[in-house]
């Protein structure tokens, strides 16, 4: 009985520490331990090799990933003469956060630029997290939203410092 | 060299795992029907969990809670329904049973008064009216109403039969569901880490619109399933009719048959009101009635439980439940318009995928 409680804690240790990195991802910054091992049970741990394409330009938008380690390229390749790089994210950064709220195709594709380790949550369970729990979900929404207006507000400060 | 070292290995790893895939599929063929019906009882019951899950109560707690409240209506509807369901089915079978001649093969027709009646009508209408011969035309449909009543007695005692030898089958897909319910985001989570980083996203989608269309379909089926048992032995009963208790259920399951279910349910409640002895009233109060509760079903019930959970065409629709009944019976019929619904949807939410992600 006691050994299966110590073998119960080590496992709940190992995945605490499989999950820290979330901790550091900005929208999940002021979430309670319980809250994101709540969410943690709905990852999906994903393995890339370098080069190796996690989606494509143009595909349907299904799944928001986390890069626990290694780094991913955000690049515009399709209908262009030279890949545009957008954005090149390493541990703690997330992407594909768009198509949890429009029904649309990939802006751009993602391509791990070294041996990457992700974990991706569909839109479905996404969706059915934030019903389900909707305390923590309106915490995570909100966090998303600050998130989101983050990047419109530097991108239209660059977007301003190119047109002066 | 090196790549095809590789090739080579990895055509040695598939083969080996399509024989470990091949020789598991035998192994557990034989409780494949208990995985599907457990996949089922799941499907149902999984929204209720979720639900209390929400209130921040434990999964396995909500489980139980939800189990034990099931458990509680079993025995409810086994105390208040189930002993006069079993007294309607005992009555009904030996009724049957002293409609058919002891040769087994003609029927006495003396019991039903409207036929006997009807029967006289026309030996007065052939021995008045010299050319008109009823009796050949009588014989045929004689024989013909005597083939399907001689078999009703066999097949509800057969399906009672196969209900007792069920009762493991129903006491195991409880337990099986337990897990499947409790695991549920651990088996779907191995189940996406064995798919290749290729066809990950592709399969997601296609598990979401599978879980979507059975879920969606299944738990409606069910909810139609009960309001027509009830709405219907409500309006047998008002009109006065034997079984109604056990005519409404029949009605209620064979409105899971598209067209033909309601044709079942009327043929039961006409059969048994005339074999009570009704005026011949009866039987226009009896299609009135089933009549009423189809409008009610196909114009509010229908549209509101089940919706647009399936679009077929209607042609499509009767065909399948035809093909299903000539393949598989009973079963077949039930079963067929949710099985071709949910084979043609992933077909094309396969096909559609293929393509978005350039695969094809």
């Amino acid at each position: 009985m006691f050994k299966k409680l110590l073998s119960f804690k080590r496992k709940e240790k190992e995945a605490s520490q499989e999950f820290a990195f979330l901790k550091k991802i900005p929208f999940l910054l002021n979430m309670r331990n319980s809250e994101i091992r709540l969410f943690s049970k709905l990852l999906i741990k994903r393995q890339y090799r370098k080069d190796e394409y996690i989606f494509k330009q143009d595909f349907p938008h299904t799944v928001l990933y986390f890069i626990a380690s290694g780094e991913v390229e955000i690049i515009i390749d399709k209908n262009v003469e030279k890949p545009i790089r957008l954005a090149t994210l390493s541990a703690c950064s997330h992407f594909g956060e768009i198509g949890l709220f429009v029904d649309s195709k990939r802006t751009a594709s993602a391509k791990a630029i070294s041996n990457v380790i992700l974990y991706a949550i569909s839109k479905t369970d996404f969706h059915a997290f934030v019903h389900k729990f909707p305390r923590v979900g309106v915490k995570l929404l909100y966090n998303m939203g600050q998130n989101l207006s983050l990047s419109l507000i530097q991108s239209n400060q660059s977007r301003q410092k190119n047109e002066n | 060299m090196k790549i095809n070292k590789i090739n080579y290995i990895k055509v040695v790893f598939f083969m080996i795992i399509t024989l470990i895939v091949i020789v598991g599929s035998l192994f557990y063929k034989n409780i494949l029907a208990y995985l599907v019906a457990s996949l089922f009882f799941s499907y149902l019951l999984n929204p209720l969990i979720n639900k209390l899950e929400s209130f921040h109560i434990h999964r396995t707690i909500s489980i139980i809670i939800i189990y034990l409240l099931l458990t509680t209506i079993i025995v409810l509807i086994a105390i208040f329904i189930i002993p006069q369901l079993i007294d309607q089915i005992k009555s009904m079978t030996i009724n049957f049973k002293d409609f058919i001649n002891s040769d087994n093969s003609t029927l006495n027709f003396d019991k039903i008064p409207f036929i006997s009646r009807l029967m006289d009508i026309s030996e007065t209408i052939e021995t008045k009216i010299s050319f008109i011969n009823f009796t050949e035309y009588r014989g045929k449909i004689f024989t013909m109403m005597t083939n399907v009543v001689s078999n009703i007695p066999t097949f509800v005692m057969n399906s009672l039969g196969n209900i007792v030898s069920l009762f493991s089958f129903l006491v195991a897909i409880p337990i099986i569901s337990f897990f499947l319910l409790k695991d549920q985001t651990v088996f779907k989570r191995y189940l996406l880490t064995l798919i290749p980083n290729k066809y990950f996203e592709m399969v997601i989608i296609i598990l979401d619109k599978v879980d979507e269309i059975l879920g969606t379909y299944l738990r409606a089926l069910m909810i139609e399933i009960f309001i027509i048992a009830i709405l219907t032995a409500i309006v047998l009963s008002i009109i006065g009719v034997k079984y109604s208790l056990l005519i409404g259920l029949i009605a209620g399951l064979a409105n899971a048959i598209p067209y033909f279910g309601p044709v079942i349910a009327v043929s039961f409640a006409i059969l048994s009101a005339l074999m009570s002895g009704k005026a011949i009233i009866t039987i226009f109060y009896v299609i009135g009635g089933m009549w009423l509760v189809q409008i009610v079903d196909n114009n509010f019930i229908y549209p509101i439980v089940i919706g647009k959970s399936i679009e077929m065409h209607p042609l499509i629709i009767m065909l399948t439940v035809i093909a299903g009944g000539l393949s598989f019976g009973i079963f077949g019929m039930f079963l067929s318009v949710p099985l071709i619904f949910l084979i043609r949807s992933l077909i094309i939410v396969l096909y559609k995928n293929l393509k978005q992600f350039e695969i094809i």
